[in-house]
């Protein structure tokens, strides 16, 4: 496994538990705030989620070394 | 030359952004993911465990409670994580890496600014919005645990991106880099 590949499988392990917490997040406060705050809960866990994707989409499609690097 | 730019001299500003950055970027992720650990173990303590939202405190808070109430600690926080994301930025000398260290930088700016509020409602006892506790701005509309995770998550998530662009610049970045931090630079100067 190249080091690119290793930091992005960390990174990726770490925005998977992001994204397993916000998703039980949003269940566990569907079931005990009020509906008003459960709405605003689940509307900045869900854009929790959103930048947590957007994060892995980015790490993952390319782009690889630069600069000095080998490419 | 790998470590083309990295000096050996100069302003301490100078220096832990070229010889000391690898360094002093290591030792800030050491606080911001023990931080984060603590948060994803109170958010689990809540959302999967069950418990109570007041007696969730994560791993240091089971310890020490006083942790998790202290204001002054919160905001001592986030303004160690103000004050490194804007000392650590000049290091960011690629395109891409710095867009995402500086949108970083301005959230937290903000998530600073929310957790100032805290601070000054704490130290004068005077709340605003007529709130029992202190309450920062979004805290009107999102519960507190939630609304720090999501902070945590929007300033870490363009963090993370700008640290892997500076591992790992693409082809098409110019800049140069003053610091030992980028993979290949590392890889290519030791004698393996």
């Amino acid at each position: 496994m190249t080091a690119q590949n290793a930091i992005r499988l960390a990174m990726t392990v770490f925005t998977g538990i992001v994204l397993a917490l916000t998703a039980v997040g949003i269940r566990w406060t569907s079931q005990h705030q009020p509906p008003s705050a459960a709405f605003a809960s689940a509307l900045v866990l869900g854009t929790s989620s959103a930048f947590a994707v957007i994060a892995l989409v980015i790490i993952w499609r390319g782009a690889g070394p630069g600069r000095d690097g080998n490419g | 030359m790998a470590h083309a730019a990295v000096g050996t001299s100069g302003t301490f500003m100078e220096r832990i952004n070229s010889e000391w950055h690898e360094v002093a970027m290591r030792a800030f992720m050491f606080v911001v993911l023990g931080h984060w650990m603590e948060h994803f173990l109170q958010t689990f303590q809540i959302y999967v465990l069950g418990w109570p939202v007041p007696q969730a405190k994560g791993m240091l808070g089971m310890v020490f409670p006083g942790l998790v109430t202290s204001e002054v600690l919160h905001y001592g926080y986030a303004l160690v994580m103000l004050l490194a994301l804007w000392a650590l930025r000049p290091g960011f000398t690629g395109k891409q890496e710095r867009w995402w260290w500086t949108l970083a930088l301005c959230i937290q700016f903000f998530h600073h600014f929310e957790h100032a509020l805290l601070q000054v409602q704490a130290l004068s006892g005077h709340y605003l919005f007529g709130r029992p506790v202190p309450t920062s701005i979004a805290q009107l509309w999102v519960p507190r645990v939630e609304l720090h995770l999501f902070y945590n998550t929007i300033v870490f998530v363009p963090m993370l991106l700008g640290m892997y662009y500076h591992l790992f610049p693409p082809e098409t970045e110019t800049g140069r880099p003053q610091c030992s931090c980028a993979w290949h630079s590392r890889s290519l100067a030791s004698p393996v």
